[in-house]
């Protein structure tokens, strides 16, 4: 039986295949119509049973009547699956950043989020790595410089202010990249530490894939990460198996 | 006006009561008189033939109230002002204001300077209630409101008005009670969007006429199971806005079983002693007599102990606290309230509003996944 879990993200939806105990897995932009991108997506995938999750999830539940569980629950079972001694996962997303805490039996004990403001998240990103000239796929590779930069604004219109500022100050790029990533890690930090951050420590969501993230937020919290390979397919794969959960 | 309303019409007036407030003023010719949160004595008011309407805010975009109040004042406050300023500006023939926490004082200044045509009069009520100069106090300052009243619409209120006006506002208070212990009961009677739509309205329109709605959608009600799939849960803080909120409460199936909001049952423990020969006595015992405000209680504790005994009481699963952002007196009971719950062993979530820019797909989120966890957890 071939099961789906269908995340629909804010900037990509993602689809976890699960079929005799291996998975796959499908993305593509959410864009201006996510019902249309969903349908397609299921279309071709022809699930027999399917889960949604994340923030349109109820698009599909509206639409299909298809289940739906919260994102937090479905990164609790994707972290948990591909790695059991996992007891805290932080999910950086395109428009949030979530901290869930597990029990032992892997269930979500405690969880917070970000305010309604997207800074410090995955568009801030794009619109920063934008700014400096970079594709998202090469900004954190680029962060390797001497002079340190503090940049102070989370909000991305006040922070492309301060690197147009920096920019006319003769700071290089790669030290205002560096600057940036660190104010990221800056604004997670008090929320890891609210929740407290028992090991071991899953990185998820597609800021994950970003290298300078990754090394700065292991430095700053003192522990190392366990990063999967497709770190912001862990809600869909998490959705997918609690489908899977549910016919047994 | 309000007085034959089923749930869907009381949904939509407690969503945007003003243009029926216009229209029943146009049509009554009487007097609109608007109040912010929390203990005006409205039944002074109504004496006069006024109607009292409680300012709840606005959520569409705030123009005016930026440049008199900075982005760091609480919400409620900034988008009261925008609603009086810009959206209903020509609706109300005066205001009284209540002077409970900092920010509400100085309003009371910024309102008087932005409405210099229009009847402004403040009313101070005491943060130590504990001390017995407050009753003193309580009594002197609705003596003063009757007087300020009288001296402003050239009229005078009898004890009979005064008794009259009493009777109607408790007969609402009892009729939104019996309401509210039938949804208690039977969750799937009455939703919680239409209990606390019902609630809200009742601060807003003519109690009167509203009774006779109340009444009759009690009379209509048909019970039907006993809500085993509802999960029971105690609300607190201030108000519960949008009023959307409470269609995520319903999607989840949450019965919220009891509540000290203060625009919830703390409204309605406001029930004035008919029978006492002096009513401004009486409207004076029944302040100290309502449950915990943030702005003038100083002891947190109070209302832990409250949410305590309700969520014993009513075997409530968790206490869902509604937060308004930038409310300072809220900011500063918080993190108190927050230990003492987890110290009870009480599942607590907390919900951050914020008037204007509330983004409700965040709070689905996040109240879906404290009680997503809860379920799994076998509570």
């Amino acid at each position: 039986m071939r099961i789906a879990g269908i995340d629909v993200g804010s900037r990509y939806i993602k689809v976890a295949l699960v079929e005799n105990g291996a998975a796959r897995f499908y993305r593509e932009e959410t864009g201006y119509d996510p019902l249309s991108v969903c349908k397609r997506l299921i279309e071709e995938s022809r699930p027999h049973r399917m889960l949604a999750t994340g923030y349109g999830r109820h698009l599909l539940g509206a639409e299909r009547t298809i289940e739906t569980i919260t994102e937090i629950k479905a990164v609790a079972r994707g972290a948990r699956t591909a790695f059991p001694s996992c007891r805290t996962i932080i999910d950086i997303g395109g428009q949030d950043t979530k901290v869930v805490v597990l029990d032992a039996g892997g269930s979500v004990a405690n969880f917070e989020m970000n305010d309604r403001c997207a800074a410090g998240t995955g568009k801030f990103l794009e619109i920063m790595a934008h700014a400096l000239g970079y594709t998202i796929g090469d900004f954190g590779l680029n962060c390797d410089a001497d002079q340190e930069v503090t940049i102070s604004s989370l909000c991305a219109v006040f922070a492309e202010s301060e690197v147009i500022s920096l920019i006319s100050k003769g700071v290089t790029r790669e030290a205002m990249a560096k600057g940036l990533h660190n104010s990221i890690v800056s604004r997670i930090l008090p929320l890891v530490k609210r929740i407290g951050f028992p090991d071991d420590i899953v990185f998820a969501g597609g800021c994950a894939r970003n290298l300078c993230l990754q090394n700065m937020l292991s430095q700053r919290l003192g522990k190392p990460l366990l990063v999967h390979e497709n770190p912001d397919m862990l809600s869909a794969y998490g959705a997918a198996l609690c489908a899977r959960d549910a016919l047994s | 006006m309000w007085e034959n309303l089923d749930f869907g019409q009381a949904i939509e007036y407690a969503a945007d009561p003003y243009a029926s407030i216009r229209a029943w003023k146009n049509e009554t010719g009487k007097k609109v008189v608007g109040s912010t949160l929390a203990d005006v004595p409205e039944e002074v008011i109504y004496a006069f033939d006024i109607l009292p309407v409680t300012l709840l805010g606005t959520h569409k975009p705030l123009r005016k109230a930026p440049s008199l109040l900075p982005d760091n004042a609480c919400s409620l406050a900034r988008s009261n002002l925008e609603l009086a300023l810009t959206y209903e500006n020509d609706l109300f023939d005066g205001f009284v204001l209540p002077q409970v926490c900092d920010t509400t004082q100085h309003m009371c200044d910024i309102w008087r300077i932005n409405f210099p045509d229009t009847y402004v009069e403040s009313i101070l009520l005491p943060r130590q209630v504990d001390r017995q100069s407050a009753r003193y106090w309580v009594k002197e300052e609705t003596m003063r409101l009757i007087s300020s009243l009288s001296q402003w619409t050239g009229k005078s209120i009898t004890p009979d008005d005064l008794k009259r006006s009493v009777a109607i506002h408790n007969e609402n208070k009892r009729l939104l009670s019996e309401l509210y212990q039938i949804k208690r009961r039977h969750p799937e009677t009455i939703t919680n969007k239409q209990l606390f739509s019902l609630l809200k309205l009742s601060m807003q329109v003519d109690k009167k006429e509203l009774n006779e709605s109340l009444k009759k959608i009690r009379d209509g009600l048909k019970s039907h199971s006993d809500g085993r799939n509802h999960v029971p849960v105690v609300l607190t803080g201030i108000t519960c806005d949008p009023l959307e909120i409470f269609d995520l409460f319903d999607e989840i199936e949450l019965n919220v079983v009891a509540d000290t909001l203060v625009t919830g049952s703390r409204n309605l423990q406001g029930i004035v002693d008919e029978d006492k020969s002096d009513l401004v006595e009486a409207l004076m015992e029944r302040h100290f007599r309502r449950g915990f405000f943030s702005p003038i209680h100083d002891d947190v504790f109070k209302n832990v102990e409250a949410l305590k005994a309700l969520y014993k009481e009513y075997s409530a699963k968790a206490v869902v606290y509604v937060h308004i952002e930038f409310c300072e007196s809220e900011e500063y009971d918080v993190p108190d309230l927050k230990v003492a719950m987890k110290k009870e062993g009480i599942p607590f979530h907390m919900l951050v509003t914020e008037y204007q820019t509330l983004s409700l797909s965040h709070v689905r989120t996040r109240l879906h996944a404290f009680f997503e966890s809860l379920r799994e957890s076998g509570r």
